[in-house]
Parts: C-alpha cells; sequence; structure tokens
C-alpha cells in the first residue's frame, strides 16, 4: 500500500505554548494583584484603571480565555494532527486562529481597565471583540472539521468527541449569551432583561465551565495521559458513556449559580438535579483517567509530568463532586456569595485546568523541539509548589467562605442579628485573604519557574518545525464494516457526531430558556416597577464601568437573616427593565438591592469618595474621578432609544431634540439639581454634572419601587 | 464553631430532607443486598425455596404501616424520624435473619421437588400483588410520599427475589456444568484491598489485559474494553433516581415548601423562636430586672397569692401586724419595687420575714410585690406604727 508522506506542523503549536505560558504569568499575576488588593487596599491606588472592580474580569477572561484558551489551541492543534494522521487543514487558518486570538486577549486588556465591559461574568468583553471571537471561534472550527474530513486515520477518538462538542457548544453559547444591542463602539445593553437575563448568562457561564475548561481538557487528558504513561485507555466503553451523559446533563445545570434567587423555582430544581446526575459522568472522566495509570503508578512517582496529570484529574474529582453539593439547595443556601464559591472555582481553574496544561507543556515542548526537559528537578519542585499553592488557596478560602456565612446567618436570642454590621464580617476573614495571597504567589511562583524551566528547554533544542511522518491514505466505506457497531460507526462519520451533539446540547438550553421567555407567570408584573430615569440610567452604567457588580451582590435571597439584613427579598418582577441583570454572584460588600433610602445622598458621596470615612476599616477601593469628572451625556439619548427597543417603556419622542435638549437631557438636569440640593443642605459642595450624581441618582432609586408597595 | 452551625441548621428550610438521605442510604444497602443475592449460586437459591417469604412479608407491614402513617397519628417531624429509623432497624433484623438461615440452608442438599418452587412462587406473586394493592393505598391517601418510599424498598427488594427464583428455574432446566476445582495457585495472590478494588470495580487483572485489548490505535494510543465499573454505574443510575424523587418531591406532591413559602416558614419559626426567648426572660424575671408594672391583672393575682401567704403577718389589708405597714411612705429595707422583689425573694431572716423563693415563682413574687407596692396611700383598718425611712411613692414604670 502506498503511504502518504506528510509532515505536522510543530510552529503552531510552538506558538501557542508560548502564548500559553506569558499569558498564565500574566494572567496570575493579575490574579495576585486583586487578591492583594483585598487584603491592602492601598494597591488600588486611587487609578480608576487599577481597582479591583475592573481588574477582577481582567483576571477572569485572561486565565480562562488567554492561558487556557491558548492551552487548549496548543494541545488540540498538537494532537488533533497525530491523531487523525494528517496536517492542519490550512496553515493560514491556524496563523489567524492565533494571531485573531491574540488580538483579543489584548483587546480585552487593553478595554476592561477602561471599563469598557458588559458586566456579565467571563462574558465582560464588548461587542466588537465578541464579533472578533466569533470569528475567530469559526476559523478555528473550520480549520478543525476540515483537518477532521481529510483524516487518515478512520475513526475518531474520543478526544475529537470532545473537541467537536467543544467547538459547537462554545459558539452556541457565545453567540446566544452575546445578543447585545449597541449604542456605541464600546457600550452595548443585553438583549435580556432581569430574570431572563440571568438565566442565559449562567446557562452560559456554567458551560463555559462544561465546555472550555471541561470537555477540551478531558480531550487533552484522554491524548496526554496515554503518551505520557505508554498505557492504554482503561475503557473505551467508560468513554462513550461518560461522553454523551456529560454534554447532555453539563447544559442543563446553569440554573445552579442562581438558587434562591428571584428565578422561578423549577428552573432551580432542575439546575439542582442535573448537577447531582452530572457527578457520575464527570467522574467517568476521571476515572478513566486515573485508571489509565493502572500498572504505571510506579513510574508516576518519579515522572514529575505523571505527577502533574495525576493531581489534575484528581482535583477534577474533588471539584465535579464538591460542585453538585454545592449545587443542593441547603448548602447553597450557606455557600452562595461567599469565598467558599471561590474556593471551588479555583480547585477546578489551578487543580484541573492549570495543573493538566503544565503537564503538557512539560511533555510537548521537549518533543517538538528534539531534546529533554532542561531540568526535570525544577520540574519536581514546581510540581509540589503548585500543590502546596493550590492547598493554601483553597483551605483559607473555605474557612473565610463558611465563617462569613455563619456570621451573616446568626442571631442573637432576643431576634436582632449578631453581626448587623457587614463590614465586621470582612473584617474578620481578611487574615484568610493574606493566607490566599500566599497561595496565590506560590503558584505563581511554580509557573515562573516553569516557564524559565521551557524557555531553557526551548534554547538548548532546535524547533522542528514540520515532523514527517507518513500513513496510508484512507479509501471510503460504504455501510457497515465488519463487527462494528453503532457507536464504531458513529466515530468515522464526524460530520453526523456534529450533527448529535449539537442536538444534544441544544436540548437543556431550550428546556429552560423558552418557558422562562415565554410564560409570563415566570416573570409576575409588578405595577409599581418603572424604568430608571435617564440620570438613574447613565448611573448604572457607571455602576457596570466601575465593576461595583464585582463585589456586590443586587440579590436578596428569601432567609430571614437576609431580608432582616437587607429588606424584602427580591422578587422576579422588579427586574424587567434590567438590561443587563445585575445581581451579582460575590459579595465582598453588602448587597445592594434596596440601598435605595438607606442612607442620605451626602452619605454616598462620602463613601464613593473614601469608603473608610463612612465605613473605617473598609476594603472598597477610592473612587474620587467619580467627583472629579463630568458626566457624559453625549450619548443619553442614543441609550433611551436602545432601552426602548429592548422593550423598556420610555415614552415616545422622549429623546428627541427639537431646538433645544430632549425631555430627557432635561428630566436628567432637573434630577441632578435635585441631588445637588439635597448635597448642599448636609455641607456638601458639588456640581451638578459630575459622574456622582449619576451614580447618587442610581443607588438611591435601587429596590424602591417595591417597598414603595410594602405596608410599613 | 458548632456554636454557629446548630443553631443555623435548624432555621434551615427543608431540613427534614435529611429524613429523605437517610431514607436513601437504607434504600442503597438494599440495592447492594439485591446485587449480592443476584450472584448467588444455583445451589443457595435452591435452598432458599424451602423459605416460607410470605411470612416475611408479614413481618414487613408493621415496619411498613408505621414509617408511613406517623404523619396521620401527628407524629411530629422528629418523632417521625424515629420512627423511620426504628422500622429500618427492624428490617435490617429482619434481612440479618434471612440471611443467616439462607447460609444455613444453603449447607442442606438442594430439594429436587418441583412442587415446591410452583408453591412458593405463588406466593410470591400474590405477595407482589398485596403490595400493589398497599402501594396504591397508600398513594392515594396524603401521607404518601415517605411511605411510598418504604413501599418500594420492599417491593424492589421482593422483585429481586422473584427474579433470583426465575434465575434458578431457567437454571434448573438448563444441564448443570460441573464447577471446576480451582487450580492451586503457583504464585502469591492479590491482597485483599486488591481483590477488593477489583470486585469494586470488575476490573480485568492487568496481567490479562491483553484478553480485553481493543483493536484501537490512535497515534499509538490503545484502548482496553473494561466493563463501566460497577459502583460508577450504580451511583449513576441513583443519581436519576435522586433526581427523579427530588423533582417529584417539590413540584408534584409538594411535599416540601419551595422557595416562598419556605421563607414564611422559616420567618415563622424565628419569629416563635424569638417570642420564646423573651417569654423565658419575662419568667426568669429576678431583684435587677423587675419592674414596676402597675396592671390589673398582676394586682388580682398578686393580692390572691397575698391573702394566700401573707396576711397572717402583714394583715389582710396590708396594715401590718406581726410585720410592717405597706401602705405607709415608711419602709425598712426600701421602697423600689426591686428592694421589695428581693425582700420577697430572699425574706429578711434577722427580722423574722422568711424567704419565699422557693414557695414562689420568678413572676408570682414580681406580682405579690406589685400588689404590695399597690397597697400606698390606702387607709387600713389598724395601721401599725410606720417603721424604717421614708421613701418618695414610687412611680409605675410604662408597660
Amino acid at each position: 500500500m502506498n503511504n502518504d508522506v506528510f509532515h505536522y506542523d510543530n510552529g503552531i503549536v510552538r506558538n501557542f505554548a508560548v502564548a500559553t505560558m506569558i499569558w498564565g504569568l500574566v494572567g496570575m499575576l493579575v490574579g495576585l494583584t486583586v487578591a492583594s488588593q483585598l487584603v491592602w487596599p492601598e494597591l488600588n491606588a486611587d487609578l480608576p484603571w487599577l481597582t479591583f472592580g475592573r481588574l477582577r474580569p481582567l483576571h477572569t477572561n485572561a486565565v480562562i480565555f488567554a492561558f487556557v484558551g491558548n492551552g487548549i489551541f496548543a494541545g488540540v492543534y498538537y494532537s488533533m494532527q497525530r491523531l487523525l494522521k494528517t496536517r492542519m487543514w490550512s496553515d493560514a487558518l491556524g496563523k489567524i486562529n492565533f494571531w485573531g486570538w491574540q488580538l483579543i486577549i489584548v483587546s480585552a486588556a487593553l478595554t476592561l481597565p477602561m471599563g469598557y465591559t458588559t458586566s456579565k461574568e467571563y462574558a465582560e468583553l464588548e461587542w466588537p471583540i465578541d464579533i472578533a471571537i466569533t470569528l475567530i471561534w469559526v476559523v478555528f472550527g473550520l480549520n478543525m472539521f476540515m483537518t477532521i474530513l481529510k483524516r487518515r486515520e478512520r475513526h475518531l477518538y474520543v478526544a475529537i468527541w470532545f473537541y467537536i462538542a467543544t467547538f459547537v457548544t462554545v459558539a452556541v453559547l457565545h453567540v446566544v449569551n452575546s445578543f447585545e444591542l449597541p449604542v456605541s463602539l464600546t457600550k452595548s445593553y443585553s438583549w435580556y432583561a432581569g430574570v431572563q437575563d440571568a438565566l442565559v448568562q449562567w446557562w452560559y457561564g456554567h458551560n463555559a465551565v462544561a465546555f472550555f475548561l471541561t470537555t477540551p481538557y478531558l480531550g487533552l487528558m484522554y491524548y496526554f495521559i496515554p503518551k505520557a504513561s505508554n498505557r492504554p485507555i482503561y475503557s473505551y466503553r467508560l468513554s462513550i458513556v461518560h461522553f454523551w451523559a456529560l454534554i447532555f446533563i453539563y447544559i442543563w445545570a446553569g440554573p445552579h449559580h442562581l438558587l434562591h434567587t428571584a428565578l422561578p423555582d423549577w428552573a432551580q430544581s432542575l439546575g439542582t438535579v442535573f448537577s447531582v446526575m452530572l457527578i457520575a459522568p464527570s467522574w467517568g472522566g476521571m476515572l478513566n483517567g486515573l485508571l489509565t495509570l493502572r500498572g504505571a503508578w510506579d513510574r508516576v512517582r518519579k515522572d514529575p509530568i505523571l505527577k502533574f496529570m495525576v493531581v489534575a484529574v484528581s482535583a477534577y474529582g474533588m471539584a465535579t463532586l464538591e460542585g453538585p453539593l454545592l449545587s443542593l439547595k441547603n448548602i447553597n443556601a450557606i455557600s452562595h456569595f461567599t469565598d467558599w464559591t471561590i474556593a471551588h472555582v479555583h480547585v477546578g481553574g489551578l487543580g484541573w485546568n492549570g495543573m493538566l496544561t503544565f503537564g503538557m507543556l512539560y511533555w510537548l515542548i521537549p518533543r517538538i523541539f528534539q531534546t529533554k526537559l532542561h531540568s526535570e528537578r525544577a520540574a519536581n519542585w514546581h510540581f509540589w509548589i503548585a500543590t502546596l499553592g493550590i492547598l493554601f488557596y483553597a483551605l483559607p478560602l473555605y474557612w473565610a467562605g463558611f465563617t462569613q456565612a455563619m456570621m451573616w446567618k446568626q442571631f442573637r436570642p432576643e431576634g436582632m442579628l449578631t453581626h448587623p454590621n457587614f463590614l465586621e464580617t470582612v473584617l474578620q476573614i481578611i487574615p484568610m485573604y493574606a493566607m490566599r495571597v500566599v497561595g496565590g504567589t506560590m503558584y505563581l511562583a511554580g509557573a515562573i519557574l516553569m516557564t524559565w524551566n521551557l524557555w531553557a528547554t526551548m534554547k538548548g533544542g532546535s524547533l522542528l518545525r514540520n515532523e514527517e511522518a507518513s500513513a496510508p491514505a484512507l479509501a471510503s466505506v460504504e455501510g457497515r464494516m465488519q463487527g462494528e457497531r453503532f457507536h464504531r460507526w458513529l466515530e468515522r462519520k464526524p460530520t453526523l457526531l456534529l450533527i448529535l451533539s449539537l442536538v444534544v446540547i441544544l436540548i437543556g438550553g431550550v428546556a429552560e430558556m423558552v418557558p422562562t421567555m415565554l410564560v409570563e407567570s415566570n416573570v409576575p408584573t409588578i405595577d409599581a416597577v418603572t424604568p430608571y430615569t435617564p440620570l438613574e440610567l447613565e448611573g448604572r452604567d457607571l455602576y457596570i464601568r466601575e465593576g461595583c457588580n464585582n463585589c456586590h451582590s443586587q440579590m436578596i435571597r428569601p432567609f430571614p437573616d437576609e431580608t432582616e439584613r437587607y429588606g424584602p427579598y427580591s422578587r422576579a418582577g422588579e427586574f424587567v427593565y434590567d438590561h443587563p441583570f445585575l445581581w451579582g454572584s460575590k459579595r465582598t460588600g453588602p448587597d445592594l438591592q434596596r440601598e435605595g433610602d438607606r442612607y442620605p445622598d451626602s452619605w454616598h458621596f462620602y463613601h464613593m469618595m473614601d469608603p473608610e470615612s463612612m465605613s473605617p476599616g473598609s476594603i472598597m477601593p477610592r473612587y474620587p474621578w467619580l467627583i472629579e469628572h463630568a458626566l457624559d451625556t453625549e450619548l443619553t439619548n442614543a441609550k433611551i432609544e436602545a432601552m426602548r427597543t429592548l422593550g423598556v417603556p420610555y415614552p415616545e419622542g422622549y429623546e428627541v431634540e427639537n431646538g433645544g435638549p430632549s425631555q430627557a437631557l432635561r428630566d436628567l438636569q432637573a434630577q441632578a439639581d435635585a441631588i445637588v440640593e439635597r448635597l448642599d443642605k448636609d455641607g456638601v459642595k458639588c456640581a451638578s454634572d459630575r459622574e456622582i450624581v449619576a451614580l447618587i441618582a442610581y443607588l438611591q432609586r435601587l429596590g424602591t419601587d417595591f417597598t414603595s408597595t410594602q405596608e410599613p | 464553631m458548632m456554636r454557629f452551625i446548630r443553631p443555623f441548621l435548624e432555621t434551615l428550610p427543608g431540613v427534614n430532607v435529611w429524613g429523605l438521605i437517610s431514607l436513601l442510604i437504607f434504600f442503597g444497602f438494599f440495592v447492594t443486598l439485591l446485587w449480592w443475592v443476584r450472584r448467588m449460586r444455583p445451589a443457595h437459591v435452591d435452598a432458599m425455596k424451602n423459605m416460607p417469604l410470605a411470612l416475611l412479608l408479614l413481618l414487613g407491614f408493621p415496619g411498613m404501616t408505621l414509617a408511613s402513617t406517623g404523619s396521620h397519628w401527628g407524629m411530629s417531624d422528629d418523632n417521625w424520624i424515629v420512627a423511620l429509623l426504628t422500622s429500618a432497624g427492624v428490617l435490617t433484623a429482619m434481612v440479618l435473619v434471612l440471611l443467616s438461615v439462607i447460609k444455613h440452608l444453603s449447607a442442606l442438599k438442594p430439594n429436587p421437588n418441583r412442587g415446591q418452587t410452583d408453591q412458593t412462587d405463588r406466593a410470591g406473586t400474590l405477595n407482589s400483588l398485596g403490595m400493589g394493592v398497599l402501594l396504591g393505598a397508600y398513594a392515594l391517601s396524603d401521607s404518601a410520599f415517605y411511605g411510598l418510599i418504604t413501599a418500594n424498598i420492599f417491593l424492589m427488594m421482593y422483585v429481586g427475589v422473584l427474579l433470583n427464583m426465575l434465575t434458578s428455574i431457567v437454571n434448573s432446566m438448563k444441564p448443570r456444568e460441573e464447577v471446576a476445582p480451582a487450580a492451586a495457585p503457583a504464585e502469591v495472590g492479590p491482597g485483599w484491598w486488591e481483590r477488593v478494588w477489583q470486585k469494586l470495580n470488575a476490573h480485568v487483572e492487568l496481567s490479562k489485559e491483553q484478553d480485553i485489548l481493543l483493536n484501537h490505535a490512535y497515534d499509538g494510543i490503545k484502548e482496553l474494553d473494561n466493563r463501566l465499573p460497577p459502583w460508577w454505574l450504580q451511583g449513576f443510575y441513583l443519581s436519576i433516581v435522586v433526581a427523579v424523587l427530588y423533582l417529584f418531591n417539590f413540584h408534584i406532591l409538594k411535599y416540601q415548601p419551595l422557595s416562598g413559602e419556605a421563607y414564611e416558614e422559616a420567618m415563622a419559626a424565628h419569629h416563635d423562636q424569638v417570642q420564646a426567648y423573651l417569654e423565658s426572660l419575662a419568667l426568669n424575671v429576678d431583684e435587677t430586672s423587675v419592674r414596676y408594672l402597675l396592671a390589673e391583672d398582676r394586682i388580682k393575682h398578686g393580692r390572691s397569692l397575698f391573702n394566700k401567704h401573707c396576711v397572717a403577718c402583714h394583715a389582710p389589708d396590708g396594715g401590718g401586724a406581726l410585720g410592717p405597714n405597706f401602705t405607709d411612705e415608711y419602709w425598712l429595707h426600701g421602697g423600689t419595687i426591686q428592694e421589695v422583689f428581693k425582700v420577697i425573694k430572699y425574706g429578711v431572716p434577722k427580722n423574722g420575714m422568711r424567704s419565699w423563693q422557693k414557695d414562689l415563682s420568678p413572676v408570682e413574687i414580681q406580682d405579690v410585690a406589685t400588689f404590695v407596692m399597690s397597697l400606698q396611700g390606702t387607709n387600713p383598718a389598724q395601721p401599725k406604727e410606720p417603721q424604717g425611712d421614708p421613701y418618695p411613692p414610687a412611680v409605675p414604670d410604662q408597660p
């Protein structure tokens, strides 16, 4: 038989691998910065581009899309070529994928600190970048799929199924969650509002974890563990069952981010039960990974690469047990909004994604550079520092989360809260935040050690840019092959596999989102709720710009301690005009959903200027620029128009200029004047065109529509 | 930390779901039991034919009834959980008895009498029909939910037993294969953990791996055809069952409340707790916390106690006899309610006033003291001369 001779492209792999390392360091450094800011708020430096609220999304985007993203591409480009016995279909598309992705990351690094953000978690990047992500993702998918079609390996290995599922699902998630109406080049409003926006966001957010952080990495695990250990995969059957179960069940679990919120109960229950059913499919991956190492455990003791992979898969198992447990309503009542969630996220991120990336890089870089790893000793050191770093990171945060939740919930026997001052619960856990900084520093130190080690390796070797390989071309086959059962047959039908995966992942989303969008009783109307005024809308956009939702939630849960502390619990109908929703997912600071009329305007003025003046010991950054800068009302009219397009019932012609300022702008000015007057009575001198006035207007509006309907 | 945990756990909505969890643990026990029973050798199963299983079913009735009709009899959640665990304990005991009987009987020769098979089969079928009727009855009653679960456990168990009977019937129709004697092991076999681990995962031994190596090869990566680990698969099925039960519980049977209702319940419980505490505080009044609350019911209550205990020394109208006059402005030991309370409670032994704290509750002492102070300025028939120091008249506290 004549063998085709072809070459694997290692150049693109090298590029992505180097990018992974660089962005890993950047992402971790930003993470360390924001973690340190919680302990030493001076590190906010009174600079808008460095505040926690603006940097935290930079950290999450960098580690997810820049570090893990490039890691995915590095591993996929390496493994796919070899599993399919072909070079990538198009070198050009590969280059576009690479440079396009790096450009996206750079634009994120520029826009996020500048405050151009949608506020939706892991989807903060504004609409032009969203379009770029779509294009590059399509480029990646096209390249990948055409490569599959021109393969020389008839059947698709399990890793490829995971790559295909990743591609289709991320595409669907990104597109659906990114439905937004642009107002300017750097500002857009979510198509969805309130409860529906929350559901779509967390359908997206959870499945970003599932299909960006999990499925591609499972694919990488299925390639790199058997290669590194020279062992066969434990169970082919298990890979089939857990693959389909995982991609089907994962999609439904999104509402577990919204337990005890205003999301309808039936949706919350679906989130809970599907999360519980997800344990087994996830553990199927863990089992297949760990049990593949049967017979190789003696080598795990000595080989740092195998050690990284074992910890990675174990951390995956732990995180995929903890996640479902956190999805039980009783446990979620304790963990939600606390650092327990953060600890969980980092066990998965540092443990599963980080460690597997490190193991993969240590294995593949020496190979493509035709040399040995520069220092196995340093790799072993890295392993231990990283593993300990994860422990030092997660354990203090578990303690912190539990402590804070208990303090929030404690009542004195007489019926009052034991800790009515939220700040007290924050100050209590700052020592744990400090310990977590130690953990993060260790982890970053390990990554720096790795980068040096691999750089030295690359210098000491020479890149085999095009690696020769040969294999016979694939003759097409009609019908079933001998002894080929259904799934085996499906494994050589990539298009069908892609379509089936797509159908499977669409089911959960449709089942949850369609009723929430279409059945009105899921979001009962509250007549007293009216749209935000133009000034309040501008204030809301400032809240989004400064990333306030990264520390402050706006969702009061139906628990006695919450209603005692914050007021009546949040109802679905209160959020119908919130494009986007701002329920938040963490309380580093108190919930703000009923902040309106809680304090006088002057309190807010002083608090934003210097939080410690009103709350001694506060770790919140200072926002003096809100008082120094004038509010930009260039876009106010356009914003009103956009909101009306999205269904918010502003009166017709409200934003139309005819000869003079629009009614909207005149109302804005009038409300601003009223606030300035109140400030003046309290001895605060402030011009009516400052940004702080808009923010105060927004904060004072929060929650007041509903409470006006309640009896005193 | 327990200081934090326990009070909090008590206020958790839906905390009685822990009862469901313990039920599911027992459910898991029985499923494991079924699996073990499923894998018994035919000889063992033959021996089981001699068992009067119908009798066992009758023994199961009390346990079931106890568990599921608990709420009909108005049992509180705590008592109900105790009842459930008791009945589960009874079941476990029954099962252990069953197992030991089987073991004993398996030492006997298998009974070739086919007639017995039919008889116990019929008994088994009748029993499962009875189970079905019972299930239906419970399903229609409103204490249904946990009763249904318990009933289901029994049903599963008996279905399993029936399956075994079926298997043994089929087996007995096939020619029996000789069980080859095990070859003497040449080398040291796997240790006990290895054996447990292998059984748990239905591993193929490493040495026999080649037998299950598939003819897949992907860049040198090969795949084995190991079975799905049984514990994993059963755990997966269990999670699906749990999911269905959960949705059923919350959204169809509505046995447990969802968020809005759970909140109302939690608020009510919290309110009750606070009330109970405040009341206990009021009941624990002492000489430092007592206030002069001039209320009709207190005076009335105080008067009746005074008449019962105090008139001998202080005269029915408080004018004094052996003891001092209460109607004037002169007090021997202080004229505030706290001081009067103290005198009644501890007495003044050197002056002959006895202590009443062992006879009267704190509230009673308060009421007597209130009555005594209300006598200020009244005109008794034979007032005793003033004793002690003058005090300004006490002003009643606002309630």
